[in-house]
């Protein structure tokens, strides 16, 4: 597979893996809070 | 376990809660409610995945590394303390008892004052947890004492949420995710039991004995430790060990150095040490019978397993350590492979087993080459740092593309080196690193 992430040096690599992770989470956290408004439509 | 399945995992635990929230049959609330409530969730399953964030579990930083274990460790904590700041305040629905048609309880949130104030307890501890973690250097406090404090902090602010996620949340109310969050909060627990209690009892079975201490550079020594009534360590080269010299198997005292030695050569193991703090300081002073006990084989610099067609070591400092180790496992392999190995220092006294590493280069075929920052008159190797022209002069060579490169030094001149060949066309794959300071 290839990695997105290895044209940098790892301290930048890891910042982005984080970064990615955390709008992962960020992602799932909205769909949690939003499934009642899109529910209700 | 492969990084990929690492973070895959880590994201499975920490969404996990949010999304047996989502599917646990409950109306959804307004968006504010749900928002808070979802942080909360959030920022607790980071703050239980920290604890297997702690470097000290093999599965995880032999793939990754411990410095880069820690690092997320770090950048996570941040991620959390956001959540949990955000948690109280994001709420809408009025604290007050449920209304008998309520039986979900989606328009109040809890009055139980003890559910509140395990909450608030921990929302308060753990601010001072993280920034005291983010400015430990600045604190005038021994690196044990932090450590110690960290962990008890840690353990209490995890217990405290645990009551309050059970008693308060309203998702929690399910039986499924009520036994999750149990089964998370213990697996926490059982990491760090692992590490107080089971580990110094399995240290204490493998004891070590200092077999010699010699000084090999300025303010530098190396320690040979020799194996007490077992049969030695069984570790890669390259790799890492906890430390504990003097005190009790169950001791704070420990401390991560390298392992300088080669598997191959024999049974005991030898570390080079740079005089830096509290401990390393007093390394000079250690006489041989000191008892000791090592956590070991830690980390991934190792090359065993490895089949790009040559080797170059970059090595800054006491960073030589491992790369040390490294060269004298593919000696004694008798290793075909061809070698490079940069070496940088500030003054020549600083260089570490100079004549082995001559010897290195005469025997094995190692390309050596020195740097020094402020080289002595009529000084023939490289003048200067190990920086980005350094790198673009000596690793340019397109036959070196394919080779691997194992880089330890001063955080800056493995960022230069990393860089640099990132810019010459070596995949990342093909660079491993160990960071000795993770802050
Ligand atoms: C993976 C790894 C491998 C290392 N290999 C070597 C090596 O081969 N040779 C070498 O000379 N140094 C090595 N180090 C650095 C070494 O661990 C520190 O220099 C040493 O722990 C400093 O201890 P001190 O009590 O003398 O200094 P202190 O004054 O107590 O601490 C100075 C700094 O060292 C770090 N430190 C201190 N104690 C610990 C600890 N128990 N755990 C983690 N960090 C700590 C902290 O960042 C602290 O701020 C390595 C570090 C790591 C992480």
């Amino acid at each position: 597979m290839i990695d997105p992430f290895s044209r940098y040096p790892a301290p930048v690599r890891h910042r982005l893996v984080y970064l990615a992770v955390t709008a992962i989470m960020l992602l799932g956290l909205l769909a949690f809070a939003l499934r009642g408004v899109i529910a209700g439509g | 376990m492969n990084p990929r399945l690492l973070l895959a995992i880590y994201l499975a635990i920490t969404l996990a809660p949010l999304g047996l929230s989502a599917f646990s049959g409950r109306p959804a609330r307004s968006l504010w409610d749900e928002l808070a409530s979802g942080a909360g969730m959030l920022a607790y399953a980071i703050i239980l995945a920290e604890f297997l964030l702690s470097g000290r579990f093999r599965s995880i930083s032999r793939r990754i590394g411990m410095d880069v274990t820690m690092r997320f460790h770090q950048l996570f904590a941040r991620s959390a303390l956001v959540f949990a700041l955000l948690h109280p305040f994001l709420y809408r629905a009025p604290s007050k008892p449920p209304y008998p048609w309520d039986t979900t309880r989606q328009l109040t949130l809890t009055d139980d004052l003890s559910a509140i104030a395990s909450g608030v307890a921990a929302w308060l501890l753990l601010t001072p947890l993280v920034l005291q973690a983010i400015g430990r250097d600045r604190l005038d406090m021994r690196y044990e004492v932090w450590r110690l404090m960290h962990g008890l902090g840690a353990a209490a602010v995890a217990a405290l949420l645990l009551h309050h996620t059970l008693a308060a949340g309203r998702y929690s109310a399910d039986p499924v995710l009520a036994a999750v969050w149990i089964g998370l909060f213990a697996i926490a627990l059982a990491s760090l039991l692992s590490i107080y209690l089971v580990k110094p009892v399995l240290k204490r079975m493998r004891p070590w004995v200092v077999d010699s201490v010699r000084p090999v550079a300025a303010r530098t020594w190396e320690v040979t430790l020799a194996p007490r009534g077992h049969g030695g360590l069984r570790y890669l080269a390259g790799q890492f060990a906890w430390l504990n010299i003097g005190h009790g198997p169950a001791s704070l005292f420990e401390n991560p150095f390298s392992i300088s030695s080669a598997p191959a050569a024999g049974n005991r193991v030898a570390f080079i040490i740079k005089e830096l703090g509290d401990f390393t300081r007093t390394v000079g002073r250690i006489r041989p019978g000191t008892p000791a006990y090592l956590d070991a084989p830690h980390g991934h610099l190792c090359v065993a397993g490895r089949d790009e067609p040559g080797i170059a070591l970059i090595a800054g400092g006491v960073g030589i350590a491992p790369l040390l180790g490294i060269l004298r496992q593919l000696r004694l392999d008798r290793d075909p492979r061809p070698t490079l190995l940069a070496y940088g220092n500030r003054v020549a006294e600083q260089i570490v087993c100079r004549d082995e590493i001559d010897d290195l280069a005469r025997h094995h075929g190692t390309r050596v080459i020195h740097a020094l920052q402020e080289p002595p008159p009529g000084w023939t190797g490289h003048s200067g740092m190990l920086d980005a022209a350094f790198f673009r002069d000596h690793l340019a060579d397109p036959g070196m593309r394919e080779w691997l490169f194992v880089i330890c030094g001063p955080p800056a001149m493995m960022d230069a080196a990393e860089t640099a060949l990132i810019g010459l066309g070596v995949p990342a794959r093909q660079i491993i690193c160990e960071r000795f300071r993770y802050d």
